[in-house]
C-alpha cells in the first residue's frame, strides 16, 4: 500500500512540473455590478462567437476566463435581470486583464425579485426526466449529511435505524436496496467502502443533489430499477476555504474542512477532510432482561445506549489541472477513509450487544477527466475511473452477554451474535471505469453514448471461524464479476420548447465463482419528453430497465445455497409524468408546485424457492410489484424574506405474485395486498424566515422550522395473525436558527430537533434519538 | 401384539409419571407467579385443551389454535398469535415453548400459556446467551441445550463445550446453566458435537455425537466408521452449576458410522426413544456434494438398552439395504414405529440435498414401509417433526404450497389429509404441540 500510495505522489508531482512548464494563459478576470454596487451572480460571461469559453459569475460576482492564444476578445455579459453588456478586450500577453462591468437593471424587473435564471439546478428542473434537484447550499449551516438532505425529498424516505452513522434504507416510490443506485459527480458508489457514504458525507461537500426518479438518463450507465441519486461536490473555480465544526447533543462532534486552490497556471487541488464522531447514548425505552433468569422485564424502562460509539474520519484530495486545451478538467484523486462503530443491537432493538463493533477502511485511488468541445466544437468527453481496495470488518469476540441496563455475564463462548466468534474481513475490491461521449450537432440534435465497466472481487476471511460445513468451508472462495453497462442517447430540440429525447442501454455481466463462469446479457430502452408553456412545464418519461442478478443468485454458496444460472434479470417498467409550475407574481411572490405521478412494474422478482432442495432451482423469477404513487412539492417564496415549502408522496404498492412460489397453480394469498414494511403516505414541511441585516449590515438571521410526518404502516402483509405489528404515525418538529455575519463568512447555528420529544422510528422497534441539540460554526472564504 | 400392548403400557405409565411430575410443579409455582393462566391450578374450573400449531406466513411466525387435527383449515388471516418461533415444544401439559434460532441474534425463547378461553397468552419472553440446538422437557424443566461454547469464555485455548440451560418449566426463567467438555471424550484429537436428546430415566439423558477433528484447518473426523452415543447424569443437588450435569460415559458401536444430521449449520437428530425404553440410532452416513459417502458403512440403525446403559451388540438394520437410500431424519412415534425421514437419492445425501420421502419403519421386527398418501418427495417443502397422541401420529407438512396435517396410520404407513393451515402463501406449517388450561 506504501508503495503505491509513494508512486501516485511521484506521478503526481510529474504532472504538475509538466503543468509548470506550459505557457502560462491568457487571463481574464473581474467583477459584475449592478449600478448600485450590488454584486451580480450568476451572469454569464462569455467570449462572443465562441462555445467554448464561458463563466457563471459566483456569489461575489467575479468571473474568470482563461483564454490559450492571445488577440482581442469580446466580451458578453448576460443576465435575465440585466442589459446584456458587451465589452471589447485586447489582450497580448500571458497576463491577467481586470474587466469590471457595471450592469443596468432590465426595466421589467425590480432589484428584490428572486432572480429566474439558469442556475444548474434550474437547468435540472428543466431536463425531461422525472429529476428533483436540491439544492445544498442553503442548507450548508445545518448539522445534516446528505442522506437527511435527501430524506426531505417527495417519494424519497431515508429510514434510519439510530442516529450519526447508522444503518439506512434509502427507497423511493418503494424501490430500496440493489434497486436504487448512487453516484458521486457521476461516478457509481457501488464499490465505495463505508467510510464514504451517504449517511458520513457532510452536507458541505455537496453543491447539489440530483434524485432520479425512476427513469435514469444513459450518463449513469447502471442496471437501476427504481432509479438513480447522483451528488454533485463542490467544484470551485476560486480559491475557497469552507470549515465547519459542528457539536451537540450525544457527545456528538463533527467537521469538515474543504480547500480549493486554482493557481492562474491551471494547476489545482482540492482537499476534503471530515470527520464525525457520536457516542449515540440517546436514551431508549425498552425492556430490560434479568441476565442471571433471561427474562424481560414486563415494564420497558428508559435506558442510555451504550455501544453504539459512531467515529469515521474521511480525507478526499485531488490534484491535477483545469482549463487546460486538453482538458478542462484532469484529477487524481485519493479517498483514504477509517471508521468503527459500535453494533448496539441485532435485528431488533430487544437484542443488546454490548462489544461488537464494526470497522471499516477505505482506499480509494480515482482519476477524473471531462473536455468540453474536443476537437470540434460540441463534442463532450469525460472519463471517469476508481478502485477501492479497503475492507469492512466485523469484530465480535465477547464473552459476556450484556443487557440494556449495561449490566453483563460471562456467556462460556466468545460472540454475542448468534453465529459465534468473528474477526471476519470482507475485502470488497471494487472499481468501475465510466467513459461518456456527447456530441451536439447543433441546436437541434444532440447525440451521446456511454459506457460503465464494473469489477468486482469479493474475498472474506475469519480468522475465528469454526468451518465444519462445506458452506462454511466454500465462504472464503474468491467471487469475480464483470458488470458492463453501454447506452446511446439522442435529443432533438423539435422546438425551442420542446425536446424529446430516446435511448438504448445494453446490461451484460459476468461471473466467475471457483471455475464457472457465467454471463446474461439484456437490452433495455425508454423515451423521455419534456414540454415547456409559459410557467408550466410537462414531463414524461418512460423506460424499460433491468436489475441482474448477483454472483450468489446465479452460483449459491457452493453448498446450502443454490444457484440458478438460468436466472433472468429482473425487469422494470417506469413511467413519470410530471406537471410543474414555476412563477413569479407581482415581482416579490415567487411560486413553484409539481405534481408527479409515477408507475412502476417489476416483474420476475428473484425470490428463493421453499422447494429448492429437490430437483427445483434454489432462486426463481417469479411475481413483482406494481406502484402507483402521487408526489407533490410546493414552495413559496416571499421577497428574500418567508420561504414555505414542503412535500407529499402517497404510494400504492402492491405485490403482483399471482401464484405462490413452486408452480403448483395456487394462488397466493397476498396477490395485490400492500407491499409490507413500506411507508405509504409521508410527508414534510419546511419554512425560514430571513432577517437581513440585523445588528449590523449584511449579517442575516436565517430561522427555520421542519416538520416530518409519516403515516403508520404495517410491518407484514396486512391480515396476517391476530395482532399484526405497526409502525405507528409519527410528527416529528424541528427547529432551526443561524446567524451570519462577517459579510457571510462566519455562520453561527443551532438546532432543536425533535423538538417535543416523540419516540421516533424509522423501522420497525428501532428508536431514533428525542429532542436534541446542536452547534455549529461555519468559516468560508 | 404382546410386545405392543407392553409398550403401550409403559408408554401410559411414563406419560401418568410425567403428569404427575408437572403437576406437584405447577402447584409449589401458583403462589410466585401471577394468576394470567386464568385461575390456573384451580381444579375446579373447566378443563381446555388446545392443539397449538406453528406457521410462517411472509415474515411473521405465527402460533394457531385449534381443537381437531383430523379435519377442518384455519387460516393465518386474522388467527395465530406472532411468535418467535415455529417449532412447538410442551412442558407438562400446560405450556408451550417457542425458540428461536437465529443466525445473527442472540437466540430468543416464549413460554405460553392457555387461558379459559382457549386462547394463547405469553408467560414469560427470555433472552438466551445461545442459540439453542436441542430442546426436550426433563422433569421440572426445559432442557436447551447447544456446542459452540468453552470452558472458558474468555479463554480462547480453553476447551470446547456443550451448554445445558435449565429453564424452569412452569415459570419460563432459566434456572441455571451447566457447562460440560467435549473436546476427547470419544476419541483422542477430536471433539463431539451432539445431537437430539432423549431422556432414559434415573436422572439420565443421551445425545448422539458427531465427530469433529479439533484442528481447525480440516475438522471432519478420521473415525468414520463409529457411532457414539453420551450418557449423561443429572444431579440436581450439585452445588457447583458445571457439576449438575456431568458426562457420564460415551458408548461406542463400530457397526455404522455417527448418528446425526446436517441441516445448513444446524444438527439434525436421528435419535429417539421407542415405545420399550430404549433408544434407536439412526445413521445418514450422508455424502458429501459430490456424492462421496462419510463412511464405508451404510446408513442403519442401532440399539441402545438403556437398562444397561450399553449398545445391543446383537441388534442392527441395513437400511440402505432395505429401503434404496439412506435416512434424513428419524422420529420416534410411539410403540415399535419410527417416522423416517429418508434422502430421494443415496448418491445425492449431502448438507440440503432432496429429502422428505417418508417411511414407517418397526425397530423390533424390522419392517419398513414406504408412506403412502403424500405428495410426491420433490413437491414437499417441509415435514415436520410428528406428533404423536394416543397411538395416532399427526404429520405437519407444507406440499405443493399447502399446508396440511396428515394423519398417519402406522400399521399401514398410510395418510391421510387432516387440518388445512391456510393464506400461508410462500410459508410453511411449524409442529404441533398440545397444552390445557390447567
Amino acid at each position: 500500500m506504501k508503495k503505491a500510495l509513494l508512486l501516485m505522489f511521484l506521478f503526481i508531482i510529474g504532472i504538475s512540473q509538466n503543468v509548470l512548464s506550459q505557457d502560462r494563459p491568457i487571463v481574464i478576470t473581474g467583477t459584475v455590478k449592478d449600478t448600485k454596487g450590488n454584486v451580480v451572480d450568476y451572469a454569464t460571461v462569455s467570449l462572443k462567437g465562441s462555445q467554448r469559453h464561458h463563466d457563471l459569475t459566483n456569489d461575489k460576482g467575479q468571473y474568470k476566463l482563461k483564454m490559450g492564444t492571445p488577440g482581442e476578445y469580446t466580451l458578453v455579459v448576460q443576465h435575465v435581470s440585466y442589459q446584456t453588456q458587451e465589452v471589447k478586450i485586447k489582450a497580448t500577453d500571458a497576463i491577467t486583464y481586470t474587466q469590471d462591468f457595471t450592469l443596468s437593471e432590465n426595466t421589467s424587473y425590480l432589484d428584490n425579485v428572486v432572480l429566474n435564471v439558469k442556475k444548474p439546478i434550474d437547468k435540472v428542473r428543466e431536463s425531461a426526466y422525472n429529476v428533483i434537484a436540491i439544492d445544498a447550499k442553503p442548507l450548508y449551516n445545518s448539522s445534516l449529511d446528505v442522506s437527511g438532505a435527501l430524506d426531505r425529498v417527495s417519494g424519497v424516505k431515508v429510514r434510519r435505524d439510530g442516529a450519526e452513522g447508522s444503518d439506512y434504507t434509502f427507497s423511493m416510490n418503494g424501490f430500496s436496496g440493489r434497486h436504487i443506485r448512487f453516484f458521486i459527480d457521476g461516478v457509481p458508489m457501488e464499490g465505495f467502502g463505508s467510510d464514504f457514504k451517504i449517511n458520513n458525507i457532510p452536507i458541505t461537500m455537496v453543491d447539489r443533489i440530483e434524485v432520479y426518479k425512476g427513469v435514469v438518463p444513459v450518463e449513469f450507465g447502471s442496471d437501476a430499477l427504481g432509479g438513480a441519486v447522483n451528488i454533485i461536490t463542490n467544484k470551485s473555480k476560486e480559491t475557497k476555504i469552507d470549515a465547519s465544526f459542528t457539536t451537540g447533543s450525544f457527545n456528538t462532534y463533527k467537521s469538515h474542512v474543504n480547500v480549493s486552490k486554482v493557481f492562474d497556471n491551471g494547476l489545482t487541488f482540492q482537499v476534503n477532510a471530515f470527520q464525525n464522531y457520536s457516542d449515540n447514548n440517546y436514551k431508549v425505552l425498552v425492556p430490560v432482561v434479568n441476565l442471571k433468569t433471561g427474562v424481560y422485564s414486563k415494564e420497558k424502562q428508559w435506558v442510555k445506549r451504550f455501544n453504539d460509539r459512531f467515529q469515521n474520519a474521511t480525507v478526499v484530495a485531488k490534484v491535477g489541472v483545469v482549463d487546460k486545451p486538453y482538458a478542462d478538467r484532469l484529477l487524481l484523486g485519493f479517498t483514504y477513509g477509517e471508521g468503527k462503530k459500535g453494533v448496539q443491537t441485532g435485528t431488533i432493538m430487544e437484542k443488546v450487544f454490548g462489544q461488537k463493533k464494526r470497522r471499516s477502511v477505505t482506499v480509494m485511488p480515482s482519476l477524473e477527466y471531462s473536455k468540453k468541445n474536443l476537437f470540434v466544437e460540441g463534442l463532450d468527453v469525460s472519463l471517469t475511473s476508481n478502485y477501492n481496495a479497503g475492507y469492512n470488518q466485523n469484530i465480535d469476540t465477547s464473552a459476556y452477554k450484556y443487557n440494556w441496563a449495561g449490566d453483563r455475564i460471562k456467556t462460556f463462548k466468545k460472540g454475542e451474535s448468534g453465529g459465534g466468534a468473528s474477526m471476519v474481513k470482507f475485502y470488497d475490491h471494487n472499481g468501475s471505469t465510466s467513459l461518456n461521449v456527447s456530441y451536439k450537432l447543433n441546436d437541434k440534435h444532440a447525440f451521446s453514448a456511454n459506457s460503465v465497466l464494473y469489477y468486482f472481487n469479493r474475498k472474506t476471511e475469519d480468522p475465528l471461524a469454526v468451518k465444519e460445513t462445506e458452506a462454511e468451508k466454500n465462504s472464503e472462495l474468491t467471487r469475480r464479476s464483470m458488470k458492463n453497462i453501454s447506452a446511446l442517447s439522442y435529443r432533438y430540440n423539435i422546438l425551442d420548447n420542446l425536446n424529446v429525447s430516446i435511448f438504448g442501454k445494453h446490461y451484460h455481466i459476468k461471473h466467475t465463482y471457483q471455475s464457472e463462469s457465467t454471463s446474461v446479457d439484456q437490452s433495455g430502452y425508454g423515451i423521455a419528453a419534456t414540454y415547456l408553456w409559459n410557467d408550466f412545464q410537462v414531463k414524461s418519461s418512460f423506460e424499460r430497465t433491468f436489475r441482474l442478478p448477483t454472483d450468489s443468485e446465479l452460483f449459491g454458496d457452493g453448498d446450502l445455497v443454490w444457484g440458478n444460472t438460468s436466472l433472468k434479470p429482473e425487469q422494470g417498467k417506469n413511467v413519470n409524468l410530471n406537471l410543474s409550475y414555476s412563477s413569479v407574481i407581482d415581482k416579490v411572490h415567487s411560486v413553484f408546485g409539481d405534481v408527479g405521478f409515477v408507475y412502476r412494474k417489476t416483474e420476475d422478482y428473484i425470490r428463493k424457492n421453499p422447494y429448492g432442495s429437490g430437483s427445483r432451482a434454489n432462486s426463481v423469477n417469479i411475481g413483482g410489484v406494481e406502484s402507483i404513487g402521487l408526489n407533490l412539492e410546493a414552495r413559496y417564496i416571499y421577497a428574500d424574506f418567508i420561504q414555505v415549502g414542503g412535500s407529499l408522496t402517497t404510494q400504492n404498492i402492491r405485490s403482483k405474485q399471482k401464484y405462490t412460489i413452486g408452480g403448483f397453480n395456487v394462488k397466493n394469498p397476498y396477490y395485490n395486498e400492500r407491499i409490507p414494511n413500506e411507508p405509504y403516505f409521508f410527508g414534510s414541511v419546511d419554512a425560514g424566515i430571513i432577517f437581513k441585516d440585523l445588528g449590523k449590515k449584511n449579517n442575516n438571521l436565517n430561522i427555520g422550522y421542519n416538520l416530518r410526518y409519516i403515516d403508520h404502516y404495517s410491518y407484514d402483509f396486512k391480515g396476517i395473525g391476530m395482532n399484526p405489528i405497526w409502525i405507528p404515525s409519527q410528527v416529528i418538529h424541528d427547529l432551526n436558527a443561524s446567524y451570519s455575519l462577517m459579510n457571510n463568512s462566519i455562520h453561527l447555528s443551532v438546532e432543536a430537533n425533535n423538538l417535543f420529544d416523540k419516540l421516533a422510528y424509522d423501522n420497525y422497534s428501532f428508536q431514533k434519538p428525542g429532542r436534541h441539540f446542536m452547534f455549529k460554526i461555519r468559516y468560508s472564504y | 401384539m404382546k410386545k405392543r400392548l407392553f409398550s403401550g403400557a409403559l408408554l401410559a405409565l411414563v406419560f401418568s409419571v410425567f403428569t404427575f411430575v408437572s403437576c406437584s410443579s405447577d402447584d409449589n409455582s401458583t403462589t410466585q407467579e401471577p394468576s394470567e393462566g386464568g385461575g390456573e391450578g384451580d381444579p375446579n374450573k373447566e378443563l381446555v385443551e388446545r392443539y397449538v400449531i406453528g406457521a410462517s406466513a411472509s415474515s411473521t411466525s405465527l402460533l394457531l389454535t385449534v381443537q381437531d387435527l383430523k379435519k377442518g383449515s384455519i387460516s393465518v388471516n386474522g388467527n395465530g398469535v406472532n411468535a418467535l418461533g415455529t417449532t412447538v415444544y410442551t412442558h407438562g401439559g400446560n405450556r408451550a415453548y417457542v425458540f428461536e434460532y437465529r443466525k445473527g441474534d442472540p437466540s430468543g425463547s416464549q413460554s405460553w400459556l392457555l387461558n379459559d378461553k382457549g386462547q394463547l397468552t405469553m408467560n414469560t419472553k427470555l433472552d438466551l446467551p445461545t442459540r439453542e440446538e436441542f430442546i426436550a422437557s426433563m422433569g421440572k424443566y426445559m432442557i436447551a441445550t447447544t456446542g459452540g461454547v468453552t470452558l472458558d469464555g474468555e479463554d480462547p485455548n480453553s476447551n470446547k463445550a456443550q451448554a445445558f440451560n435449565f429453564i424452569d418449566g412452569a415459570t419460563g426463567e432459566v434456572a441455571f446453566t451447566s457447562y460440560v467438555n467435549v473436546q476427547e471424550i470419544a476419541e483422542k484429537g477430536e471433539y463431539a458435537n451432539f445431537a437430539g436428546l432423549e431422556t432414559i430415566g434415573n436422572n439420565r439423558f443421551v445425545m448422539a455425537i458427531e465427530p469433529m477433528k479439533l484442528n481447525s484447518e480440516s475438522t471432519t473426523s478420521d473415525h468414520r466408521d463409529s457411532a457414539w452415543l453420551a450418557i449423561f447424569k443429572f444431579n440436581e443437588n450439585a452445588e457447583n452449576e458445571n457439576d449438575k450435569v456431568v458426562l457420564e460415559k460415551v458408548v461406542k458401536s463400530d457397526k455404522m458410522s455417527f448418528a446425526v444430521a446436517r441441516y445448513r449449520s444446524s444438527r439434525i437428530s436421528t435419535i429417539g426413544k421407542a415405545g420399550d425404553g430404549n433408544v434407536y440410532l439412526f445413521s445418514p452416513n450422508a455424502t458429501d456434494s459430490k456424492g462421496v459417502p462419510f463412511s464405508s458403512k451404510p446408513s442403519a440403525v442401532i440399539k441402545f438398552d438403556s437398562k444397561k446403559g450399553d449398545f445391543d451388540p446383537g441388534y442392527y438394520y441395513d437400511l440402505e439395504a432395505i429401503s434404496g437410500t439412506k435416512v434424513y431424519k428419524a422420529f420416534a412415534i410411539g410403540g415399535e414405529n419410527f417416522l423416517l425421514n429418508m434422502f430421494v437419492e443415496p448418491s445425492n445425501a449431502s448438507n440440503r440435498a432432496p429429502a422428505n420421502k417418508l417411511a414407517v419403519f418397526n425397530v423390533i421386527t424390522g419392517d419398513f414401509k414406504w408412506v403412502e398418501g403424500l405428495p410426491e418427495a420433490e413437491n414437499i417443502a417441509v415435514a415436520g417433526t410428528p406428533f404423536v397422541e394416543n397411538e395416532e401420529v399427526f404429520i405437519p407438512v407444507t406440499a405443493e404450497s399447502k399446508s396440511n396435517v396428515y394423519v398417519l396410520d402406522p400399521n399401514t404407513a398410510t395418510v391421510t389429509k387432516g387440518l388445512e393451515i391456510k393464506d400461508l402463501g410462500d410459508g410453511s406449517i411449524g409442529t404441533i404441540g398440545k397444552i390445557s388450561n390447567k
